[in-house]
């Protein structure tokens, strides 16, 4: 049985537009079938994930959030220090794409919750593999919270 | 009994004849036969007052033995012609006065500077009420003349004890001229002291106080260097995201076009590169900008802000804003600020009210100064959407932005540089929201120093 429907519900929090174009772009090369959904700031964020837009009222819940660490509003250790606390959320993996290869980022992010912390390549096809990597880790090896 | 013994027992019979004539004899009658007695005796006579040494009287042997004239020698106190101390004057009167002893041996110092050896028969005799010492003096330097012989031996040991005494004299002198000179010495060192001490204490505060200054700089410097380094770590961060994306986009230009893709699909991934390099170039601007901020100046300022904000308004008005954009600026006193570093604040402000002002209603600008205790402030407030008063100062950090930037040329830094300018001239920049709506940023230009 061939399935063509997405299964699995992704929400990428980043500013850039450039690059969440670029994820989006990543996903499509990569064939990896998924609902990705794009805030721009972790305030959009916590909205989503408590379906308080419009766009989540009827979205499912994700299953992986990819979250950038800096933004307007609230930054990425925000978003994922509320996300930790809140009993409804806590559950869903995050993982960290930025472009900061600092340690004390690297350390923050696990410290704060973070289930993976990936630097953003530089080359497109390293970001195609990053996404076939943990397509085939989270969707498939990790047995995710229904 | 040689010839000189038997004069002065004779004249110390003479003497007490007188006395007891004065004594004993009715009062009636002593007066008057004493003053005769005392008037023309031969002998040297004179009424000492005992408290004081005053002369109250002298006959006329005394004013012819002193050589004195009488108004002078009447003037004088006895202290003045006896070579004694004053003090030991005075006892020697007490002993008088309460006939403890009536012979003394003194030296006289006559008119012409010659001093004579004398003896004194001295009693008290009270005249009118008062107690007086009536002294009767006998020359002794012309009976020793006369008796040599008899008086070697006396004269000689006086001799001997008046050089003891002026060797005395002139040691305790010299004693006390170096102890004087000790003292001056000693005094003069104590000055010195507290001189040196004053001195070392001005030096050791002056010492304290540049320890203190220094302390401060280097607080500064380290929280300078602080500052810096996390700007560079941020800024080597933000760098890299253009260059990454350029890479990105420039390998997924080459797969699409590997895939023979059309030129209307590349279009919008040339655009995404053209973009990134010109946040690319800005980045690097703002960035020079901000370092250079570190360097701002007030010292010549600018004496017309009205003017300098209406041109740059002219310049902005038209570029960014759909809805049309009013801007009230008010007359201003001269703003203690460089022409360059507030021409890019004025700038920066401005654009920031017309990019972030509400799309909906009509765009209005005000730009005005009031007086605060110890200086002025520069507002410029807007009728936009405000910001909230979490983020009111975090605006104000390097990178910090409300919203994805709209435009490339948007880093995140305006207001970063506009507050590490002011901070440069020792002013602050914050800000408040607009009575009614919408965001004021404060150009704080008060010092603490004059305010308080």
């Amino acid at each position: 049985m061939i399935i063509n429907q997405p299964v699995f519900t992704v929400l990428l929090v980043e500013d850039e537009i450039a690059d969440a174009d670029l994820v989006r772009m990543a996903f499509e090369e990569s064939r990896v079938l998924v609902r990705l959904h794009h805030v721009v700031d972790g305030v959009e964020a916590l909205k989503f994930l408590r379906r308080e837009t419009e766009a989540s009222a009827t979205a499912p819940r994700p299953d992986l959030i990819l979250l950038d660490l800096n933004m307007p509003r609230m930054n990425g250790r925000e978003f994922l220090q509320q996300v930790k606390q809140d009993e409804d959320l806590r559950a869903i993996p995050v993982v960290v794409l930025t472009t900061s290869d600092v340690e004390r980022d690297v350390v923050e992010s696990y410290g704060l919750g973070a289930a993976g912390y990936v630097v953003k390549p530089v080359d497109l096809d390293q970001l195609i593999h990053a996404i076939k990597g943990m397509e085939s880790y989270w969707f498939t090896v990790v047995k995710l919270p229904e | 009994m040689s010839k000189s013994s038997r004069r002065v027992l004779l004249f110390r019979l003479l003497t007490l004849l007188a006395v007891a004539w004065i004594q004993v004899w009715s009062p009636a009658h002593a007066e008057p036969a004493f003053s005769d007695v005392f008037r023309d005796h031969a002998a040297t006579m004179l009424l000492v007052d005992p408290a004081s040494g005053a002369i109250r009287d002298a006959n006329a042997a005394a004013v012819r033995f002193y050589g004195y004239p009488r108004e002078r020698l009447l003037a004088m106190r006895i202290q003045d012609i006896s070579t004694l101390a004053p003090l030991r004057v005075n006892e020697e009167m007490e002993r008088a006065e309460s006939g403890e002893r009536a012979h003394f041996v003194f030296r006289h110092r006559l008119a012409s500077g010659e001093e004579r050896k004398v003896a004194v028969w001295s009693s008290p005799l009270n005249i009118d009420g008062k107690i007086q010492l009536l002294s009767i003096i006998s020359d002794l330097t012309v009976m020793r003349e006369a008796n040599d012989p008899f008086w070697h031996y006396q004269s000689g040991l006086e001799d001997k004890v008046d050089l003891q005494s002026s060797q005395i004299a002139a040691y305790v002198a010299e004693r006390r001229e170096q102890d004087r000179r000790t003292i001056l010495v000693l005094f003069i060192g104590v000055m010195a002291l507290l001189l040196l001490s004053a001195k070392l204490a001005r030096d050791v505060r002056r010492r304290r106080q540049a320890e203190a200054t220094a302390k401060q700089l280097l607080e500064k410097n380290a929280q300078a260097n602080g500052a810096l380094q996390r700007f560079t770590e941020v800024a080597a961060h933000h760098l890299q995201e253009p260059c990454r994306r350029m890479a990105s986009y420039a390998g997924l230009i080459r797969r699409r076009l590997e895939r023979g893709a059309q030129l209307d699909e590349l279009e919008p991934l040339a655009l995404t590169l053209e973009t990134q390099a010109i946040r690319q170039r800005t980045l690097v601007r703002d960035m020079q900008l901000y370092l250079a901020a570190g360097q701002a100046s007030a010292q010549q300022g600018v004496d017309d802000p009205a003017a300098l904000t209406r041109e740059f308004f002219a310049n902005l008005a038209d570029q960014h804003s759909q809805a049309p954009v009013t801007l009230s600026v008010a007359e201003m006193p001269r703003i203690p600020l460089d022409r360059q570093w507030l021409s890019y604040c004025l700038r920066c402000l401005l654009e920031n009210a017309i990019e972030h002002a509400d799309p909906e209603q009509p765009v209005e600008i005000q730009v005005f100064t009031r007086a605060a205790v110890g200086g002025l402030q520069l507002l410029v407030a807007d009728n936009g959407p405000g910001i909230p008063a979490p983020y009111r100062e975090r605006v104000f950090g390097v990178f910090e932005q409300l919203s994805p930037p709209i435009l490339a040329t948007r880093t995140g830094i305006g207001l970063a540089i506009v507050r590490r300018i002011m901070e440069t001239v020792g002013g602050r920049a914050m800000a408040e929201e607009t009575p009614g709506g919408g965001t004021t940023i404060v150009l704080d230009f008060t010092r603490e120093d004059l305010s308080s």
